[in-house]
This record gives C-alpha cells, sequence and structure tokens, in this order.
C-alpha cells in the first residue's frame, strides 16, 4: 500500500505544483481539457489513497487509545487503592481506639 | 556462637584494662543480644531510610519523566491540529482553484476522502491529547500526599493500640511502625509507578510504529498543502488581485526604509517577485511543519528509552528528549505563524 500511494502521491502532487506552467502549455481545448481530466483523476486517487492509508491505521488507533484508557484505568485504581489503604487504617485505629475506653471502662 | 568461647581479640578495655582478657560468657551474652537488637534495629532503620530516600528520588524521576511525555503529548496534539488545519486550507483553496481552472470534481468523491481525512487526523489529535491526560495521572501517582497520609494515619492507630492496657509499658514504636507501612505504602507506589511506566512505554512503542507507516502521508498533505498555496497566490497575482503594502511594508522596517505605497496594486513586472515571495514563505512552512514531525519522532525515541531507564532504576537524564522537544516546540511555532495569511492581502 506504501509503494501505491508514493507512485499515486507523486504524480498528484508533481500535476498540482506544475498546473500552471502545464496548462500555459496546452495548446489546444482538446489539451487543456485532457489536463484538466487528468488532474482531476490524479487529485481524487491521491486523496482516496490516502484516506485508505489512514484508515487502514484505524485499528492500530483505536488500540492505542484503548491502551491509554486501561492505563488510565490502572493509575486510577492504583491511586484508589493508597486511598483505601488510609481509610482502612483510619477505620482500625477509630475502632482500637473505641475498644481501649471499653476496656478502660470496664476495669 | 558458642557460649564457652572467648573473645581475646575483640574485648573491649575496661576500666583502663590494656591487656587482652577473657570475658564473662553470660555478659558476653547479654552484650551480643543488646547488641543484636541494636543492630536489627539500626538495620531497619537504614533500611527505611533507604527506602525513603529511593522513594523520593523515583518520585522524582516519575515527575521529571511525566513533565517530558506531557510536553510531548502536547506537542503532538498541537501538530495534528497543524497538519488537519493545512488539509482543511487545501481543501477549501482547492475548491476555490477548481472554479478558476475548471476542474471540479463533479463525483464528489475527492470532497468525502477529503474528509474521511480530516476526521482521521482528528483521531490522531485526540489520540495525542488523551496521552497528555495519562501523564497527568502518572504524575499524581507519583505524588507524596497519599504516603503521608498513610503514615499518619498509621501513626494514630499505633498510638491507639499502646492506649490498651496489654501492651502498656512497652517502648514507642508508633513512628517505627508507621514508618514501616509508610515505607510499604511507597514500595507500593514504586511498583505501581513501574506498572504505569510499562504501560505508557507499551503504548508509545505502537505510537512509533504508527508515526513511521504514516510520516510519508503527512509529508504529502504539507507539501500538497504548499503547492495548493502557492497556485493560490499565483492566481490571485496573475489577475491583479492583491496588494503588496504590507509585505513590503515588514521588509523596508527591516532596512530602515519606509515603503511608499501610491500604486494601489503592484506593477505587472513584480508578479513573479511576489509569487516567488509567496512560494519562499509555502517553503518555509512545509520544512517547519516537516522539521517539526521529525523532532517529535526523535523525541518520542528517546522518550521510550527513558522509560526503560525508569523502569531499570537507572540513572534518568532527560537532556536529549527536552532539546528534542525545544526544537519541536520553535518549529510548531514557526509553523503556526507562517499559516497566517501571508504578508500579500487581498484587495476589494
Amino acid at each position: 500500500m506504501a509503494d501505491t500511494f508514493q507512485s499515486v502521491s507523486d504524480l498528484y502532487l508533481s500535476l498540482e505544483e506544475n498546473f500552471n506552467d502545464l496548462f500555459s502549455a496546452c495548446k489546444t481545448d482538446a489539451q487543456k481539457t485532457q489536463l484538466r481530466s487528468e488532474f482531476v483523476t490524479a487529485r481524487d486517487a491521491y486523496y482516496k489513497q490516502l484516506a485508505a492509508v489512514l484508515k487502514n491505521n484505524d485499528p492500530l488507533v483505536q488500540n492505542l487509545i484503548k491502551q491509554l484508557g486501561d492505563t488510565q484505568k490502572q493509575i486510577d485504581g492504583a491511586i484508589q487503592d493508597n486511598v483505601d489503604i488510609t481509610q482502612t487504617l483510619t477505620i482500625i485505629g477509630t475502632a482500637v481506639s473505641l475498644a481501649t475506653r471499653i476496656m478502660a471502662l470496664a476495669a | 556462637m558458642d557460649e564457652n568461647s572467648t573473645f581475646a581479640l575483640t574485648a573491649i578495655p575496661l576500666e583502663g584494662q590494656l591487656q587482652p582478657t577473657a570475658v564473662d560468657p553470660l555478659r558476653m551474652r547479654s552484650f551480643f543480644f543488646i547488641g543484636k537488637q541494636r543492630f536489627l534495629f539500626w538495620l531497619f532503620i537504614a533500611l527505611a531510610m533507604t527506602l525513603a530516600l529511593s522513594g523520593c528520588d523515583r518520585s522524582k524521576d516519575a515527575a521529571s519523566l511525566a513533565t517530558s511525555g506531557g510536553q510531548f503529548a502536547q506537542q503532538l496534539s498541537d501538530y495534528y491540529q497543524s497538519l488537519k488545519q493545512d488539509q482543511m486550507d487545501s481543501d477549501e483553496f482547492d475548491a476555490f482553484l477548481d472554479t478558476m481552472r475548471g476542474t471540479e470534481d463533479t463525483t464528489g468523491d475527492t470532497a468525502k476522502a477529503q474528509e474521511q481525512v480530516v476526521n482521521e487526523l482528528e483521531k490522531r489529535r485526540v489520540f495525542a491529547s488523551s496521552l497528555s491526560d495519562t501523564y497527568k495521572l502518572f504524575t499524581s501517582l507519583s505524588g507524596q500526599p497519599t504516603s503521608a497520609d498513610v503514615k499518619t494515619a498509621a501513626s494514630t492507630l499505633i498510638k491507639n493500640v499502646q492506649g490498651i492496657s496489654s501492651l502498656k509499658g512497652a517502648p514507642d514504636t508508633s513512628s517505627i511502625v508507621s514508618d514501616i507501612v509508610s515505607d510499604l505504602v511507597q514500595l507500593k507506589e514504586d511498583r505501581d509507578l513501574d506498572d504505569a511506566a510499562k504501560s505508557i512505554q507499551h503504548t508509545l512503542e505502537n505510537l512509533s510504529k504508527l508515526l513511521t507507516q504514516e510520516k510519508l502521508c503527512y509529508e504529502t498533505i504539507t507539501k500538497a498543502h504548499v503547492d495548493v498555496l502557492d497556485n493560490v497566490a499565483q492566481e490571485l497575482v496573475k489577475d491583479n488581485k492583491v496588494t503588496t503594502s504590507t509585505l513590503f511594508s515588514s521588509l523596508t522596517t527591516a532596512t530602515g526604509l519606509t515603503y511608499k505605497d501610491d500604486s494601489g496594486s503592484p506593477p505587472a513586472n513584480w508578479n513573479n517577485g511576489i509569487v516567488a515571495i509567496v512560494k519562499a514563505h509555502a517553503l518555509r512552512l512545509q520544512d517547519s511543519s516537516n522539521l517539526a514531525f521529525y523532532n517529535l519522532q526523535e523525541a518520542l525515541a528517546d522518550l521510550i528509552k527513558k522509560h526503560s531507564d525508569f523502569r531499570n532504576d537507572k540513572a534518568l537524564d532527560l537532556t536529549d528528549v527536552n532539546a528534542d522537544l525545544a526544537r519541536a516546540s520553535s518549529y510548531l511555532s514557526d509553523a503556526e505563524s507562517l499559516q497566517k495569511p501571508p504578508a500579500t492581502t487581498t484587495t476589494k
């Protein structure tokens, strides 16, 4: 696909860059019409091929986006874990404090 | 160790006695026991300090890596935005040129393909933006507050435990235990950072493949944009539809001269020169865009290596990455300023 794209883009870019010179060089209306037609065909082929190459990589792009989503979830989870540890220790601390007071009262 | 053995060479001089002497095994046993406790205590303190210092360095490195990674992601997003803008401008100028040259696409296929190209570029811009968000999260993960919170909670817990009568009289270990818990959390954070760095590195490696595969596409989009700009300028100049006051005013300001614009449109014999200036402007835009991309590719390659260094606990030196990013940023700024309309202005 890369080779096809290279040749298609080379043709279009060459025609685009030199269109005015080529058009000036046309001696008859038929030649001008042919140049216009070839230019439109070349440009159409270029854009279709360009879109196809980018579209062809779409699964890779979607995979990249999914990987990032998974990584973000992973990091979020790790941060939440640390928060959970803090909360757990705080809860246990409160429970122990309560138990200490009850024991003191019982004594 | 044999309890009956003596320590003739390692005995501690007592009350001025300098000569080697035998040591009471019971006394030595007591000394050793205390020594063992001391040894374990200092070993623990040393370990805790090592972990804390190591954790501190890891957090700093993680923050530096996240900063560079975030800058890379933002610049990649800017690059895609610029490329998308080039493509949209080309589409619009193409439509203008078509009416002048009689090259309209009557099927609508070209316009549809152009729209697809813009949509695909937008997907990549969104991805780059999401990568930037991921690095922000990575920065959060490397933050110290969570560890400090855990330390406080652990300290409070231990103090409460010591309030229980059965533990009264025990040495105050609250700070030590809270340090242990804090260090364990630090270890967990380090492992979390490693995991996150590994995941991001995997994504960067796939991104690198994508950029390599699409490099030619990006270059042609920029080249086509430059050619279209050039052709539009030629049409405008040919039909005497431009003034050059802005263009030459800025030029003459730099030379200390003042441009006298009293003719409206420039004379016809200036046309080739004006077109040449526009062409040079467009080529600079093309170069800036391409060089921005090349430097982003370099930055990406270096960034992947730095993720690997970070995970392998190697010294993190981001000089190369940051230099690549500085160059990419400079070229992106050039491209952005050059994307503004050329210094020629159309006449009413």
